[in-house]
């Protein structure tokens, strides 16, 4: 079963809503103006001048090819979910599944139990995840939430927040952000460009502390966890 | 007798992990402080229903008034957090709906919804539903941004998430 329709727009305006039970999505977004859906059929609509690309489905795999720059609303209650290419704001929330965004404008991900990586995100990069790790390469600003789970952000340029209950945090930033972390338990690492100096406010209940950061205004770091070290460090340092 | 109105759920995230590492007595007070807060910015004809463990199944009668009395309790829990050091992890959620009312207490399925609802909150974060998004149209600071559709457990057919925060 598949289904073509055409997009009128490729700048971004239009949406793909995938609303799917169990089985993998896999999202191909690529230089083209119209769509094609693989294992479902799509509905479409037109809201407010927004194309509007509509895919319910209760079970089986789904394979979308969209234009670049494409929003995405995904959710499923199992399965992984894979995004391809380049595509505008990404929200995937599944109940279980590996989540995989190559390069997206923003994304928004909530996961129960299942993996999140996240290659390249331009803007806002909002995870939650329950059970599972997060990795993020390269981002903007990061608002992440896991429950148990390593969280390793690489490269976020952007204010950043990351509340973690178990599992180690490692963050490393493009240039001078400031850093709120809360971690209940596991380490908690920071890394910033040579140059940066930070205004480190680190508390630590039963690890220690390490800092070797001058002292400075560029950016501010706040660290708080119940156990676990703490290391905040240039990236010569590293 | 049902009533028509919002039903909001709040649960701190981590609850049971930090009672553990840090002793009954400081979750006590982070559970006082977060029932103190919720009660601060409640209207005159919202309410707590009731507590259920680290969790508040609250009730309002105006969808505005319940958008901006979660956007306040989580800027207020915010600062008392950075205050005690205590992680306040708030989430709320929050859905419209006709829940029947037991005596003081409210049954039903827009409650059971509104509790899934907040299961999906992360830390410091509002969820609503659509039918509460449609409700409340436009808030001068407040932005609400659409988040798709999820699958609850125990809820029959998918829920189309918004994620509420200040702009």
């Amino acid at each position: 079963m598949g289904t073509e329709g055409h997009l009128t727009g490729n700048d971004g305006s239009s949406t793909l809503r995938i609303n799917s039970g169990s089985g993998s999505v896999r999202i191909v977004a690529e230089d083209r103006d119209d769509i094609h859906v693989r294992g479902a059929d799509v509905e479409h609509d037109v809201v407010a001048g927004v194309n509007i690309w509509t895919i319910n489905k209760t079970s089986g795999r789904v394979t979308a090819h969209v234009p670049t720059n494409t929003n995405l609303l995904i959710g499923t209650t199992s399965g992984s979910t894979k995004v391809e290419g380049r595509t505008g704001r990404t929200v995937v929330m599944t109940a279980s599944g590996r989540v995989h965004v190559e390069n997206a404008e923003e994304v928004d991900i909530r996961v129960k139990s299942g993996t999140v990586r996240v290659d390249q995100c331009d803007g806002d990069c909002c995870i939650r995840c329950d059970s599972g790790s997060v990795k993020v390469i390269n981002a903007g600003a990061c608002d992440v939430h896991a429950k148990s789970g390593r969280v390793s952000i690489e490269n976020a340029d952007g204010d950043t927040a990351i509340r973690a209950l178990s599992g180690a945090v490692e963050v490393g930033f493009a240039g001078a952000h400031d850093a709120d972390i809360e971690a209940m338990s596991g380490r908690v690492t920071v890394t910033v460009p040579d140059g940066v100096h930070l205004d480190v406010d680190a508390e630590t209940g039963t690890g220690n502390l390490v800092n070797t950061v001058p002292d400075g205004t560029d950016a501010s770091v706040k660290v708080r966890t119940s156990s676990g070290r703490i290391k905040i460090s240039t990236a010569d340092d590293r | 007798m049902s009533v028509e109105g919002v039903v909001g759920f709040s649960d701190i995230v981590g609850f049971t992990e930090f009672t553990a590492e840090q002793g009954d007595e400081r979750a006590l007070r982070v559970l006082d402080t977060n029932q103190s807060i919720t009660s601060q910015n409640l209207g005159p004809k919202d309410r707590i229903v009731k507590e259920l463990g680290d969790g508040l199944l609250l009730w309002f009668e105006d969808p505005c008034a319940a958008l901006a009395a979660a956007v306040a309790m989580q800027d207020d829990l915010a600062k008392a957090a950075a205050e005690s050091g205590a992680p306040l992890w708030v989430r709320i959620g929050l859905h419209w709906g006709c829940p029947t009312e037991r005596g003081d207490d409210l049954i039903g399925h827009d409650v059971n919804l509104a509790s899934r609802v907040s299961d999906q909150a992360g830390p410091g974060e509002i969820l609503i539903t659509e039918a509460l998004a449609n409700r409340v149209g436009q808030i001068e600071g407040v932005e609400i941004s659409p988040l798709g559709p999820i699958e609850m457990k125990g809820i029959p057919t998918p829920v189309w998430l918004y994620r509420v925060s200040c702009c």
